[in-house]
């Protein structure tokens, strides 16, 4: 088996001590070992944000992008370069604020990638300001006298969108996390893993504690392939489920469009003189 | 007698087959080798309102849809009174006789009514073939080849039956032999025919943009809709996948030109196309493209801004946008194409120049030419020059994405090049791609990305001069205004009076000394260009020399110069 330290850049992450983000990139790369994934076939992709400077913890290509794109800078390498294995990182402020557009899209689509959400319903990046998973009434210094929006539910909308592999995870439980993603990883379809990791420098309401006691697995009857039944699980308010919610198979952007290419053996340029002759 | 240009416009109302009658005369002309350049208007209404189709068509090259009408076709009296005004001196005018007779000066106008209704009804019991008979009418007035049009018919009308196709062709002929028996060949319409005949195809400014991209070998398209552009995607949609290539729509322009630059990361080119609004949304990811060194191709057809400003009208104001628009400094390279066949050849050039150079290069159309159809040489594929982006060959390690050059050109790993893996970010970074936030860095960055454009100049056709270069005055243009001021040069040759012409097609890095070369010691330059601010002369404004004054022709009204404007002003300032 590869080993996770191969998968390692010698860049040391930027993120404070203590932060949830490091056993996602743990846990990230004893997926992509288990994978057995070759590192020059693996893109990592990535918007803005405290957890968006995860590519150049990788030592695999990467591509840091702007805020709230990674997802469609993602689609745009996956439909050229199906071969390749394209993973997006990203947090709740790039991925449900600026770039929720896209996630709903990316989602509908199918497209044949994991995103990997570090969720600690904070911007920490530009020093501690409300983000749309942020709780009614939670003050920061966007927010002094509380937050007066109600939160996101990402995996609701993930799952009505068309996500196909939906699941959340704890950064405090680094072995599930690790599980999650890997099969987040084999899935085929777009896959979306929403990690509750805390921000401990700004937010000191959701903490490595809260987030656990707030939170328990999914019952063990949980049927993966029942939409409704996930929906439900994931609009639940009173506790946040952990696992895996949904998995289904469908068929992925890249089929739709490899399905429409032509296969009649012409060469290139003898279509496109037939296409030229049809404009006279 | 003969004529070697004729401008003709067909009107009526709407589900008249206004625009059939005119497809087909066009199709029929330019199979027949006659260059021409055709215009057209839907009425907004889904049903009711008036159709018009304009055909220029002459046996040597044109640059304009023409000024004034030389022969209408007019199918009721509402058509004729909507055109009478636009007559030259001379003009006819076919009419349907059995609807109505035109009012005019017989001395001046000539009328030659065709009883089309009363035909269609009476001799066919068919009045749909209304059309046809004008069709077949036209080709004989205008000595078309009719065995085209019947070919064309037949592969137009097959799917309905072949009782359709029989009826249409009765039709067809009928109209031609009526116009043999009661008019004769004493008309004057007859066209002389070109002396060399090339081969010659139809095609719009939004076609050969997407002919061109695909004669480049484009095979990655991302778009979102938007007039007047919709139609470069949809013929992406169309045809891209024939040669093994995607088209995706994506849901708005942010998610277009990032994905083009997602895919062209991962080693292909690829493109997008819009319009100014999209263009505005797309201004952070040019500045990521230009940052991360991707090439990435984005046509950009102006309509009237700002805002959503007149979506379907003509206007070349986004020169600013394009040259200027994004925050940072930021490499960038526009091309403005001035025609047709323009948009076809740099297309390809655009392609060259972002893969060669690894940066954003913006190819500015307009609505004018995107939506007309015109006649352009049918393109040879083999005399097609590819340049293709520098690869990294493997070797020495760790890979250094942005290695200085002396070209400031780095060769690129792709992914699945083991050895090659790198991070490339939005973020200012050092030669190996990790964030740096030193000014030291950030200069010698700065610094290596403009130097790439160096050769910019050497790979692009940067300017089209025209008309006579000593003369004392000069028309200075760009886009499709170029076709204008072309014609009003040649108009005024024609009459004695020399005028320089130069239109600036590499708008970006602008070629300031070469325009300056063509000003000097000019008494006058007119520039000329659709927009309000005069975008491109506020480059050049002052920095002429002492004897040359700079006027400037602005319009912002939704339409092409025409080119008496253009005949007027030049006139004017030569005095």
């Amino acid at each position: 088996m590869n080993s996770p330290n191969m998968y390692k850049s010698a860049v040391k992450p930027t993120w404070c001590a203590g932060c949830g983000d490091y056993a996602v990139l743990s846990a990230t790369l004893r997926a992509f070992a288990e994978m057995g994934w070759a590192n020059e076939e693996i893109v990592a992709v990535s918007g803005i944000g405290c957890s968006s400077r995860f590519p150049f913890f990788l030592k695999t290509y990467g591509f840091h992008s702007i805020h709230g794109r990674a997802l469609p800078v993602a689609t745009g390498i996956k439909t050229a370069r199906p071969e390749l294995n394209v993973v997006a990182f990203g947090g709740d402020g790039d991925g449900f604020a600026i770039g929720a557009g896209h996630f709903v899209h990316t989602a509908r689509r199918n497209v044949d990638l994991t995103y990997i959400v570090m969720d600690n319903h904070i911007y920490g990046l530009t020093k501690g300001q409300t983000s749309p998973t942020s709780g009614l009434h939670f003050k920061t210094k966007s927010s002094p006298y509380g937050n007066v929006e109600f939160a996101i539910h990402p995996l609701v909308a993930a799952l009505s969108s068309g996500a196909t592999y939906v699941a959340r995870g704890l950064s405090s439980d680094p072995k599930t996390l690790k599980e999650l993603f890997l099969g987040a990883m084999q899935h085929r379809g777009f896959a979306m893993v929403d990690v509750l990791s805390p921000c401990v420098t700004y937010n000191k309401v959701d903490t490595f504690k809260t987030f656990r006691d707030r939170s328990k697995p999914l019952p063990e009857d949980h049927d993966v392939t029942d939409l409704i039944g996930a929906l439900s699980m994931a609009m639940d308010d009173t506790v946040m489920h952990t696992g895996v919610f949904y998995r289904a198979e469908k068929p992925v952007l890249g089929d739709h469009l490899e399905a429409l290419k032509s296969k009649d053996g012409r060469e290139w340029e003898e279509i496109i003189e037939g296409i030229l002759r049809g404009m006279t | 007698m003969a004529c070697n240009e004729l401008v003709i416009r067909i009107a009526g109302e709407a589900g008249e087959g206004v625009i059939s009658t005119g497809d087909f005369l066009t199709r029929a002309a330019a199979r027949a080798g006659f260059h021409l350049i055709t215009f057209k208007t839907f009425p907004a209404e889904v049903r009711g309102g008036h159709s018009v189709f304009q055909l220029r068509v002459s046996s040597d090259q044109v640059f304009t849809q023409g000024d004034g009408i030389g022969l209408l076709v007019a199918m009721n009296e509402d058509s004729f009174d909507k055109h009478k005004e636009d007559l030259i001196h001379g003009a006819k005018v076919v009419y349907d006789s059995s609807v109505y007779t035109p009012e005019v000066d017989e001395s001046v106008i000539q009328l030659i009514g065709i009883p089309f209704f009363a035909l269609a009804r009476d001799e066919l019991q068919f009045e749909l073939g209304k059309n046809m008979i004008a069709v077949g009418a036209l080709a004989r007035l205008l000595n078309l080849p009719l065995g085209e049009i019947s070919i064309m018919l037949t592969k137009k009308f097959r799917r309905k039956g072949e009782r359709i196709v029989q009826r249409n062709e009765a039709a067809l002929e009928l109209g031609w032999e009526w116009v043999k028996k009661n008019l004769g060949d004493e008309i004057g319409l007859y066209l002389t025919p070109p002396r060399v005949k090339e081969e010659l195809m139809l095609a719009t400014g939004n076609e050969a943009v997407a002919l061109g991209a695909m004669a480049y070998g484009l095979k990655h398209y991302f778009g979102y809709p938007i007039t007047p552009a919709s139609e470069i995607m949809e013929f992406m949609a169309l045809h891209l996948p024939k040669v093994g290539g995607v088209m995706l729509q994506a849901e708005d322009e942010i998610a277009s030109i990032a994905m083009a630059i997602g895919a062209s990361f991962s080693g292909v080119p690829a493109m997008t196309a819009t319009s100014g609004p999209g263009l505005s949304l797309m201004s952070e990811a040019l500045g990521l493209a230009g940052i991360v060194e991707t090439p990435v191709v984005i046509a950009n057809v102006q309509r009237a801004g700002p805002s959503t400003g007149m979506p379907t009208k003509h206007e070349q104001s986004d020169l600013y946008v394009s040259m200027f628009g994004g925050h940072g400094d930021l490499p960038r390279v526009v091309i403005a194409p001035v025609s047709v066949r323009d948009c076809f050849e740099q297309m390809i050039v655009a392609f060259n120049v972002a893969e060669r150079l690894q940066l954003p290069v913006i190819v500015l159309t307009d609505q004018s030419m995107a939506v007309r159809t015109q006649t352009i040489p049918m393109p040879r594929l083999n005399n097609v020059k590819r340049e293709e982006r520098l690869l990294w060959e493997g070797g020495e390690e760790p890979y250094l994405r942005f290695e200085p050059t002396a070209t400031g050109v780095t060769p690129v790993a792709i992914p699945g090049m083991k050895g090659g893996e790198h991070v490339v970010s939005g973020l200012e970074q050092s030669e190996e791609g990790r964030p740096r936030y030193d000014g030291e860095t950030h200069a010698r960055m700065t610094e290596k990305r403009f130097r790439k454009l160096k050769e910019v100049p050497s790979m692009v056709d940067g300017l089209l001069q025209f008309g006579e270069p000593n003369a004392d005055v000069g028309v200075l243009t760009w886009g499709s205004a170029a076709g204008e001021a072309r014609e009003a040069v040649k108009i005024l040759a024609s009459r004695g009076q020399p005028v320089a012409g130069l239109a600036v097609r590499l708008l970006s890095p602008f070629p300031m000394n070469e325009v300056l070369d063509f000003m000097a010691g000019k008494k006058a330059v007119v520039v000329v260009e659709m927009n309000y601010q005069g975008q491109m002369a506020s480059l050049i404004e002052g920095r002429q020399g002492p004897r040359t004054k700079i006027h400037k022709l602005n319009q912002v009204t939704g339409v092409p110069f025409r080119t008496g404007e253009i005949i007027s002003i030049l006139e004017e300032v030569a005095r």
